[in-house]
């Protein structure tokens, strides 16, 4: 992993962080929040329109205090709980998200991890698939923790091009990515990833998404596209390793850009 | 909540002259955690007189990466986030308090328009205005509509005065520093649940008060 250590224990931080949200205390002023910031949208759209007669302008902007001091105090309130102490139980959690980072970083086809602008936990996976003995180049891929999607716990985009030379209308490999650039993994490994990240299982979460961009489907008219549409990775060479992990004395192949 | 430290929201400075140069100093010593300094302007030599934050190294440098390099020299608490650009209004990111020291109508224009954008989320807007040897400060809630009105009457540019004026009323450091000190005034009451009229008010009857009492000497 090339995580570089300064950012290390940023991520690990927020990586800790991200069970925070799990508690049910804290998901109650997580929903108050939202539910004060959604009237205040509302309230928002209202107060715009410049035929709105008085005396509901009026209530509107009595609304409009109340929504931003609700808002206000559940803001305080997590900043509260993020600069308290943490309790015996957070203690112990703490611990088991901390093994498991640690875990997750030393995955050999993991290759970078950072927190995006919106606070999420990126894991960075790198993908290659051999066939005839070439290894083959299919990108990188940003699994993130923390940033919820309309149905999912995770998000699971393209961080860099895999060099793919055609698409379906060229009649080489099949797009793996949907509208949003995020990966297709499939409704069956799609429901088993959330239940990991709900259970708490990121480890085991991150191997599975990594064995899902790691593969090519199992059709031999695909397979035997694989060739033409991606580019093959030479030569290895050795990767720099995560200094927690130089007893690993990992190896791993970095494919040359372009 | 009585300080910046225990407000939980965020601060917006839009700026870097003569006074956000002041407020940013009260803004730290109030406690603010983090402020978002916003500017597209780069340092002048001329800027350096009233702009006491910038040094001969920061010309030609963005001012508000300047102001930022004048927190980390200082060692502050606060935070300075740089934006060097200006706030038009397709800026619809200004939330919590916003504190306007910008020198012309057109940009607090433009500033009030991203203000009404996100007003719900914004309680205090602050513009500061200095000419020469006078200074004025507008303290509006942007759903206050009487408050807007009365606001909206002050965006109109003054005619253009063809009096020669001293140029070294320009430089005086007092407009600037009492526009901080009004800040400084208004964040407090804000802070406290007070309008600055409740504050005035309550000065005048302890004033009134105070004058009354030599009369009511008992015999």
């Amino acid at each position: 992993m090339t995580i570089d250590s300064r950012n290390y224990f940023d991520v690990l931080e927020r990586f800790i962080a991200l069970d925070t949200n799990k508690y049910s205390f804290v998901q109650e002023i997580n929903e108050k929040l939202y539910e004060s910031i959604k009237e205040l949208d509302e309230l928002n759209k209202h107060l715009n329109n410049p035929d709105i007669r008085f005396d509901e302008r009026s209530k509107m902007e009595q609304r409009v205090k109340s929504a931003r001091k609700e808002r206000l105090l559940c803001l305080e309130r997590l900043r509260d709980i993020q600069s308290a102490p943490r309790t015996e139980e957070m203690k112990v959690t703490d611990a088991i998200r901390k093994d498991q980072f640690e875990r997750i970083c030393r995955f050999p086809k993991v290759i970078d991890a950072y927190v995006d602008k919106n606070g999420a936990v990126v894991i960075v996976i790198s993908a290659t698939y051999a066939l005839d003995g070439i290894v083959y180049d299919l990108g990188d891929w940003a699994l993130s923790f923390g940033c919820y999607t309309e149905t999912d716990l995770f998000d699971l985009v393209n961080a860099r091009d895999n060099n793919r030379q055609a698409g379906w209308d060229r009649g080489a490999y099949p797009d793996y990515t949907q509208d949003r650039g995020s990966f297709c993994i499939g409704l069956h490994n799609r429901t088993r990833i959330n239940q990991h990240i709900a259970e708490e299982r990121y480890v085991q979460a991150v191997m599975l998404a990594t064995f899902v961009v790691n593969s090519i489907n199992n059709k031999a008219q695909e397979i035997a596209q694989v060739a033409e549409a991606f580019y093959p990775i030479v030569p290895y060479v050795f990767h720099p390793v995560h200094p927690q992990n130089k007893e690993q004395d990992l190896e791993y192949p970095q494919r040359l850009a372009g | 909540m009585s300080t910046l430290n225990d407000w939980p929201d965020e601060i917006h400075l839009i700026g870097a002259g003569g006074i956000s140069n002041h407020v940013l100093l009260i803004l730290n010593e109030l406690g603010a955690r983090t402020v978002h300094v916003w500017d597209d302007d780069v340092v002048a030599g001329h800027n350096r007189p009233n702009q006491f934050m910038f040094t001969k190294k920061d010309i030609g440098q963005p001012k508000v990466d300047a102001m930022v390099r004048f927190a980390e020299r200082q060692d502050w608490d606060t935070v300075v986030v740089p934006h060097q650009e200006r706030v038009h209004v397709k800026v619809d990111i200004l939330c919590g308090i916003v504190i306007s020291g910008v020198d012309s109508i057109e940009s607090r224009r433009d500033i009030w328009q991203a203000v009404q954008k996100t007003k719900v989320y914004i309680p205090l807007y602050l513009d500061g205005r200095i000419t020469d040897e006078f200074s004025h400060i507008f303290d509006v809630d942007p759903c206050d509509s009487v408050r807007v009105e009365r606001y909206e009457k002050s965006l109109v540019s003054a005619p253009k005065s063809n009096a020669a004026r001293n140029c070294t009323t320009r430089e005086n450091p007092h407009s600037a520093f009492d526009i901080a000190k009004s800040v400084s005034t208004h964040l407090t009451l804000f802070l406290r649940g007070q309008t600055a009229k409740e504050a005035v008010y309550r000065n005048l009857l302890q004033e009134a008060r105070s004058v009354q009492s030599p009369l009511v000497v008992p015999q």
